[in-house]
């Protein structure tokens, strides 16, 4: 039930922050320093959430956890490709579990 | 059509993704049908992902909607920009065109529009036309896709390890994000606070270290001018 009211209540969320100005103001204009903020924002956002998963079982740590997603976002940084980047991270992940 | 048409690269580059997103619901603690439901409820991967890493992880109800509403503020953005061209369509028009909107969808109507001129030049009607083309054919294959991974999940687990995807997907995200010098300085920052706010309490210490460190990044800008 709590994942239920808390998927709802991010969709709410979502859906406003799409239609509060076509709807609302559609002659509001979006500051491009708040644009900017905006964007910045949901750059940590990820950010934050990745470092916690990654040391989430300090006694699991292994090479692959930490090296397996560097990878891919360097690759989704420099081929502007999901599925590539997620291809190369998941990859890496299963060699280095395969490999001695 | 022709926007379905100029999605389809997006639809076909985005199935594995999608896939993946779909495999890690069902790999979830809570229903499935709850975490697929983040397909059309939310709409948007990145925000879908951190929804489900932090439900599993027993983040409370307002944790996960702060951190939704944070990653999602970008399309206040994008809708800001795609307004003016809305103007004059009828209001339920409005409301659909908003609820599909999604970066694929804005980068592909943002190019079009640019392409034939823009503002003054470019044929209002039919670029609205052109949009919701475009961004309903993502969001129609985007919830097929996503459910087909949540059916799929025991198979593709065999071929997809679970305990990586979702730190994969998060990854790839960033690196998707993070296109300058300042945004990965902010990813950075992101990356150092969150291991330590992992001690704050109901699982809030993604939004406080997000928060934190576009903050950090504001200040260290300011005071270097």
């Amino acid at each position: 039930m709590t994942a239920w009211l808390a998927l709802a209540g991010a969709g709410v969320v979502a859906f406003a922050l799409r239609a509060a100005i076509p709807l609302g103001h559609a002659r509001w204009r979006i500051p491009d320093t708040v644009a900017e903020w905006c964007r910045l924002g949901a750059v940590a956002a990820v950010a934050a959430p990745l470092a916690g998963s990654l040391v989430e079982s300090p006694g699991e740590i292994t090479a692959a956890t930490l090296a397996a997603p560097a990878v891919a976002a360097v690759t989704a940084g420099v081929t502007r490709s999901l599925p590539i980047a997620l291809g190369a991270g998941l990859l890496l992940h299963i060699a280095a579990g395969v490999l001695p | 059509l022709a926007g379905v048409r100029a999605a389809l690269p997006y639809v076909a580059g985005y199935l594995p993704f999608a896939l993946a997103i779909g495999a890690l619901a069902r790999q979830t603690t809570f229903s499935p049908l709850a975490g697929w439901s983040s397909s059309w409820l939310i709409y948007g991967a990145t925000a879908q992902v951190v929804a489900m890493e932090q439900l599993d992880a027993g983040a409370s109800i307002a944790v996960v909607v702060a951190s939704s509403a944070i990653i999602n503020l970008r399309l206040l953005a994008y809708a800001g920009a795609l307004a003016p061209r809305w103007q004059g369509a009828r209001t339920r028009w409005t409301a659909v065109a908003s609820a599909v909107l999604v970066d694929p969808a804005y980068v592909i109507a943002h190019d079009r529009w640019t392409r034939d001129g823009g503002t003054g030049t470019a044929d209002t009607v039919w670029h609205r036309h052109f949009y919701l083309g475009a961004a309903g054919a993502l969001w129609i294959t985007w919830v097929a896709e996503t459910g087909i991974g949540t059916l799929l999940g025991p198979r593709l687990a065999a071929v997809l390890p679970g305990e990586a995807l979702a730190p994969l997907m998060l990854a790839v995200m960033l690196g998707l994000l993070a296109r300058d010098a300042t945004s990965r300085w902010v990813a950075a920052a992101g990356l150092v606070l969150g291991v330590p706010a992992m001690a704050i309490p109901e699982g809030a210490g993604p939004v406080v270290a997000a928060v934190a460190a576009v903050a950090a990044i504001a200040l260290v800008r300011r005071v270097g001018r």
